[in-house]
């Protein structure tokens, strides 16, 4: 699977149209649902896509193996830009709050939130529920919401130092996780 | 800083959890070449490419392919030769490799991070640039499209503003000239009114002299050769008024007007009414200004040339005593 993924990005750099279109095919659903479960909309995560598959088309030549394998490739490409949008329109929404707060009751707005969110939300099931539910909750603020450890600590009401601590814990388990089913695959 | 606190920072580094001053620590640290800082961002971010596989997958919309490759086709992709290359396995960075190996790899460490870094800044900016230069494209377009619209708004309120102004002032016309036309009628409607309102008072008024026990029937005798007609006139000497008939008296020409005189003996004729004859010859006319003590022994016709004259100057058509 990884090898033929890697043959298709040789095939891209050389100016195969074949080959992109079944890389394409392979590997979109899986940026399209993590642009998603970033973004939380379908017109969002369809634009962000194409950009995505253009930086692919025209970063196929640049592409190594330390870049991480082919699909680890095409997510870090899909975060970074989805995390790029999800913060650009947070620091916007930020503003609209600060006019909603003065109309709205702090109960009232926290009750939306909260109920807006759950709805949105995609399930992730497998390594994710691998951690207990503190290193679940930094890692999916931080993974898939796009907050700082700064933004964590003051939304979690927990010190910095906390953040890090059950980030790191939670990163060396799925490390672990990763390692175990490289080791069963292989 | 030690080496583990390092790598405690480049794990957050990897999930763009690091913010503030560590960031800016860590990124001139990462600049500054640390293999292992390196190895454990790709470690991490490999790591957790597999939270993504965890999501229950959803197919992109229908026809998105069809974008993506329309966008591509716009692009074509033509690599330089040998610009792709599949790096060999990673190779064990520690102790066995010399200190000029190190360095090397250092080196060119901070070269690639460097030049990783700047790429990706390179490609978003351009990215960026080239939304926000179709944004205003769009944003023109959209502009120009509603410039146009207005335009044509404007233009189309206008014609049906000049046209209404233009019917409605035809319209104005017509009305004042119906109004015109409707003051005058009612003038004329006015004048018929108070005409026959004073025919009707002249005819009961003589209706009543005539009706009166006074009354003396005149008969005028044709004086005129050719002439075939008629004519009486109903006199009542206390009242002082009268009405004469006539039938057969040719038209009058031009100016010329009957005259009926009152005589009294050896006195000069009175004038006592003026009139002209129908296509028939027929006439009526009133008995009127006879002077209050004068006892009328008769009456005549003539064809005078002009109204008001004092003195019979004319032909005499009929005559009639009294």
């Amino acid at each position: 699977m990884e090898h033929d993924s890697i043959a298709l990005i040789k095939e891209m750099a050389n100016g195969s149209r074949e080959a992109f279109r079944q890389f394409y095919q392979k590997h979109a659903s899986l940026a399209y649902t993590f642009a998603m479960r970033i973004l939380q909309s379908p017109s969002d995560s369809e634009d962000l896509l194409q950009e995505v598959f253009m930086q692919v088309w025209r970063q196929a030549s640049r592409y190594s193996k330390e870049r991480g394998n082919p699909e680890a490739w095409l997510i870090t490409i899909t975060r970074s830009r989805a995390i790029d949008k999800v913060r650009s329109k947070r620091r916007a929404d930020k503003g609209v709050q600060k006019v909603e707060d003065h109309v709205k009751t702090a109960t009232e707005a926290s009750e939306s939130s909260v109920a807006s969110k759950s709805l949105a939300k995609l399930t992730v099931s497998g390594a994710l529920t691998e951690l207990n539910a503190e290193q679940k909750e930094v890692v999916e603020l931080a993974y898939f919401d796009g907050y700082t450890q700064t933004e964590i600590s003051e939304k979690l009401g927990i010190p910095l130092g906390t953040v890090k601590t059950r980030v790191r814990s939670a990163l060396k388990k799925l490390r672990g996780v990763l390692t175990t089913k490289e080791s069963e695959t292989n | 800083m030690d080496q583990e606190k390092w790598l405690e920072l480049a794990e957050l580094y990897a999930i763009d959890a690091l913010d503030g001053q560590e960031l800016k620590d860590f990124e001139v640290h990462l600049a500054a070449g640390d293999n292992l800082c390196k190895e454990r961002i790709q470690e991490v971010r490999e790591s957790l490419s597999v939270l993504p596989q965890s999501l229950s997958l959803i197919a992109p919309p229908v026809g998105l392919e069809t974008k993506v490759m329309a966008q591509i086709e716009a692009h074509p992709n033509v690599a330089p030769q040998g610009a792709f290359e599949i790096a060999p396995p990673k190779p064990s960075l520690g102790w066995v490799f010399g200190l000029g190996f190190g360095v090397l790899a250092l080196a060119a460490g901070a070269v690639f991070i460097l030049n990783q870094n700047n790429e990706q800044k390179l490609n978003d900016v351009g990215m960026q640039l080239k939304e926000a230069k179709q944004q205003v494209v769009t944003l023109q377009d959209e502009l120009q499209q509603a410039k146009s619209a207005n335009q044509e708004v404007k233009s189309e309120f206008e014609a049906q503003l000049k046209q209404f102004r233009e019917a409605s002032k035809s319209e104005l016309l017509t009305l004042q000239q119906s109004l015109k036309d409707m003051d005058a009628q009612k003038i004329k409607m006015q004048k018929m009114e108070e005409e026959m309102k004073s025919g009707w008072a002249e005819k009961n008024n003589m209706m009543k002299v005539l009706s009166s026990p006074g009354v003396k029937k005149v008969s005028m005798d044709v004086l005129m050769e050719g002439v075939d007609a008629k004519a009486q006139v109903y006199w009542h000497p206390g009242m002082k008024q009268g009405m004469m008939m006539s039938t057969g008296l040719p038209e009058v020409e031009g100016t010329e007007i009957y005259e009926l005189w009152a005589i009294a003996g050896e006195n000069a004729p009175v004038p006592v009414g003026s009139f002209t004859v129908d296509k028939d010859g027929m006439a009526y006319v009133n008995v009127e200004n006879v002077p209050s003590d004068m006892i009328i022994d008769t009456f005549a016709v003539t064809l005078e040339p002009t109204s008001g004259l004092q003195a019979p100057s004319g032909p005499m058509y009929l005559a009639g005593s009294a």
